[in-house]
């Protein structure tokens, strides 16, 4: 009897790769006023970020747990690790990276990504940089692209202390304040006036620690007339026990400056990703968010948008794929402040195999926003009968000078389409994979080459079977 | 003695506590009698006094089903076709009413209410069906009462196989509460609304719709358009939930909302749930001011922007009218 025809699960032997736990420091589980002191000793904290830390630990003992979402009830914070140091300090030479580490960033492309394609890499491992290096031209064009720890002292330290968890903040939700507690690694990226990086930066994270989070803090801001694209990637191996990641991404798009910010977001299946990104932009200033979610067991990730300046931005491109034992709760949230402002989100979720996508949004727009207009596509495809798949998009319009609209679709791949592409010529199988590709082509075109390459590796549909 | 709070409508999947749009909450008020609600029915009819039907839930929520059982249910029980619609007209403030209709395989019913409470106060109704199969109900919902009157609606129904339930609702002033849950448990069986409302100052509309796909080849179509104006409120939600085994299914929502004026406050949250794959399920919104260029066109026209703004609210509520299968209720409503 032949198979049914089946999608392929996302490929993630790739990624399921794990070096041996030898780190050189490490706290104990939980989270305690103590550990978020040993934490900031780590550190060596200036006095104020001391003090921040346990400030945002009163927070989140104070705050409750959302009650709408996806489950956390295997996420237990006593049994998590929020700090763990690997054997070696940041560098800015790979050779000056240990093997074990360096073999790890080498079999996920990031040196030669870096060398080929990239204007400058961040490489986090664990709780710490190990490695970050920005190309000479760029730097010399004034951008900074350094670990945030160390510019908190140095000639950006006031620049970073004005901006720090300002956009978001730690009363936002309960992992803000987590967040800022035990928050570590991270860079910090300065785009000055005018200046156009034309080729990428890059932050790779991995988290290799079984039990451990990863929290690091990216702040980015680019100054007026400005233009920069940022990429983000990420992975670890699977574990039978809980991995977080409440990471924190700020982003600030000056007058007439442009932000774009992709991200391939592939952690393992015992990752709880509950990650917080935020930006604002200023007059006449875009924002482009390119998103691509494929790992974690739970995520809850809805990267916003406030469009404070007028005449500025927003455009959001993103697909998530929910398989086995996944639960993935994404979507964007914007707010329209400004007169004149714009905003166009464009989403795709694929589910299967009793995989959960849930497609959360808000579209705000304030009473003062005149001549605001936003519209939004989401589109769902589900591949099997015991998969969900969940549409939930809020509006909220506070004045008539506005102009809002919204449509999605939820389905499976259309028989029609099948059938038409069948007429000339092409298989079942090869005309069902056309499809399910050219559904996740709205974010693979919006990516270099190298990062669609991979996402699409990612994604790798395997069809069998005849008409089922 | 004092005034309760209770939640009502609720999204059956919550979203983000911050945007306030999860549900509702009024004020049960203590002082609340047995409300009758004036009755035109056929003879064909056979009228009981029912127990309260608790199996058939509404889109208002269990939490509310303790205040409604201080109404006797009044029960009807209709065999075959009814000629005349079943009017209900309520005037009584400060009352609550329960009505349940059980509409027997083939049969269809028209159910026309009209909550026109001439003074402030509350008035409480909730309206359940048990549908047969192949039966056919429309219920039409007129609400017409003062600015300063509050109206909460509860309408509930179980639609068996290849049964159909529509729904035709016109909200023109006051303040108002609709929560509406219509569960398509027989295959083939289909759901479908109309909603036509006008919210103008110190006013409310809060609209819950919760249609739920169980049976196979189900359908549901919902269409709600209407304008607001002063500091008008309006809330819609709107879920169509494929469960698992609706295959064949296919859910529509469309909302277009109308806004005159710079204080109106419009949420619209159109959710989609679904556990089957073999279903297809859309939904859309468009919220805006009228066009410029069908501004400028009909001002070039000679009309006025006032005299436009009203002939595009009266279009979207007169669309809705025009569907109630009952040419007296339409005359009056159109005057």
């Amino acid at each position: 009897m032949e198979d049914k025809t089946y999608i392929e699960d996302i490929n993630r032997s790739f990624y399921d790769f794990r070096n041996e736990d030898k780190d050189s420091y490490k706290v104990e589980e939980g989270l305690t006023p103590d550990i978020v002191g040993k934490i900031s000793d780590e550190k060596n904290d200036p006095e104020w970020m001391r003090e921040f830390r346990l400030k945002a630990l009163d927070i989140y003992n104070r705050l409750e747990m959302a009650q709408w979402g996806p489950p956390i009830d295997g996420l237990d914070m006593d049994n998590i690790v929020t700090y763990v140091r690997p054997k070696t300090k940041m560098t800015a030479k790979w050779s000056d990276v240990p093997d074990e580490i360096k073999d790890t960033f080498e079999r996920l492309g990031i040196p030669e990504a870096e060398r080929t394609s990239l204007a400058g890499v961040g490489a986090q491992y664990d709780s710490e940089l190990v490695y970050h290096n920005v190309k000479e031209e760029v730097a010399a064009q004034g951008v900074v692209y350094a670990g945030i720890e160390d510019s908190l002292r140095g000639p950006y330290a006031e620049m970073i202390r004005s901006h720090f968890m300002k956009l978001v903040t730690p009363s936002d939700h309960k992992f803000a304040a987590l967040h800022g507690a035990v928050w570590s690694g991270g860079s910090f990226v300065y785009v000055p006036p005018g200046v156009s990086v034309e080729i990428p930066l890059q932050s790779y994270f991995r988290l290799n620690a079984p039990g451990a989070g990863q929290f690091e803090h990216t702040l980015i801001i680019v100054d007026e007339g400005a233009d920069l694209h940022f990429i983000e990637g990420c992975s670890a191996p699977k574990y039978n026990i809980a991995n977080l990641h409440a990471g924190c991404v700020e982003l600030f798009v000056g007058k007439n400056a442009r932000l774009r910010y992709s991200t391939i977001e592939n952690w393992s299946k015992n990752m709880y990703n509950l990650n917080t990104k935020r930006a604002i932009v200023e007059d006449g200033g875009r924002m482009e968010w390119v998103s691509g979610s494929f790992g974690s067991h739970t995520s809850y990730l809805y990267p916003m948008t406030i469009l404070n300046g007028n005449n500025s931005s927003m455009e959001f491109t993103g697909i998530t794929f929910a398989g086995k034992g996944q639960n993935l709760d994404t979507g964007m949230k914007v707010v329209h402040a400004g007169e004149n402002t714009r905003s166009v989100i464009n989403t795709r979720s694929i589910s299967k195999d009793g995989g959960i996508s849930t497609y959360r949004s808000s579209v705000q727009i304030n009473k003062k926003a005149k001549k605001a207009k936003s519209t939004a596509s989401c589109q769902s495809l589900m591949i099997d009968d015991i998969s969900q798949s969940d549409t939930i998009p809020a509006m909220d319009v506070r004045t008539k000078d506005a102009d809002v609209g919204h449509e999605a679709k939820i389905g499976r791949i259309s028989d029609d389409a099948v059938f038409y592409l069948m007429s000339r010529g092409i298989s079942e199988e090869e005309a069902r994979a056309l499809i399910v590709s050219g559904f996740a082509d709205n974010v693979s075109k919006e990516l270099p080459l190298e990062y669609a390459v991979e996402m699409n590796n990612l994604i790798r549909i395997e069809m069998k079977g005849a008409i089922g | 003695m004092t005034d309760r709070k209770i939640v009502i409508n609720s999204l059956p999947s919550p979203t983000w506590n911050r945007l306030k749009i999860n549900d509702a909450i009024v004020t049960l008020p203590d002082n609340i009698r047995n409300g009758v609600a004036c009755v035109e029915l056929s003879p064909d009819i056979v009228c009981y006094d029912a127990d309260f039907p608790s199996e058939i839930q509404t889109g208002m929520g269990t939490d509310i089903d303790g205040f409604f059982r201080l109404a006797s249910t009044n029960g009807f029980i209709v065999n075959s076709g009814t000629p005349t619609p079943v009017k209900l007209e309520y005037k009584e403030t400060d009352s609550v009413c329960s009505e349940y209709f059980e509409v027997e395989d083939g049969a269809s019913l028209n159910v026309i209410q009209t909550f026109s409470l001439s003074e402030p106060g509350n008035l409480f109704d909730r309206i359940v069906f048990r549908i047969k199969k192949h039966a056919k109900v429309t219920l039409t919902q007129i609400f017409c009462g003062k600015s300063s009157s509050e109206t909460l609606s509860a309408v509930g129904s179980l639609v068996d196989e290849g049964a159909c339930f529509n729904v035709i609702q016109i909200f023109l002033n006051g303040r108002n509460y609709s929560g509406l849950q219509s569960e398509l448990i027989g295959d083939g069986s289909s759901f479908s609304a109309d909603c036509a409302y006008n919210v103008g100052t110190n006013e409310i509309l809060d609209i819950n719709y919760n249609i739920i796909h169980f049976g196979k080849q189900t359908n549901c179509d919902i269409k709600t358009a209407g304008t607001l104006y002063g500091n008008a409120e309006k809330i819609f939600r709107g879920t169509i939930d494929f469960r698992r085994g609706s295959s064949g299914s296919t859910g529509s929502e469309l909302e277009d909302v109308m806004l005159l004026s710079d204080d109106v406050i419009n949420k619209t949250i159109p959710v989609i749930l679904c556990k089957e794959e073999d279903v297809e399920g859309n939904h859309g919104a468009t919220i805006g001011e009228i066009p410029e260029e069908l501004l400028f066109y009909l001002m070039s026209r000679g009309l006025s922007a006032e005299e436009i703004s009203e002939m595009l609210a009266r279009a979207r509520l007169e669309r809705v009218i025009h569907l109630i299968p009952d040419k007296h209720t339409q005359c009056s409503l159109l005057k």
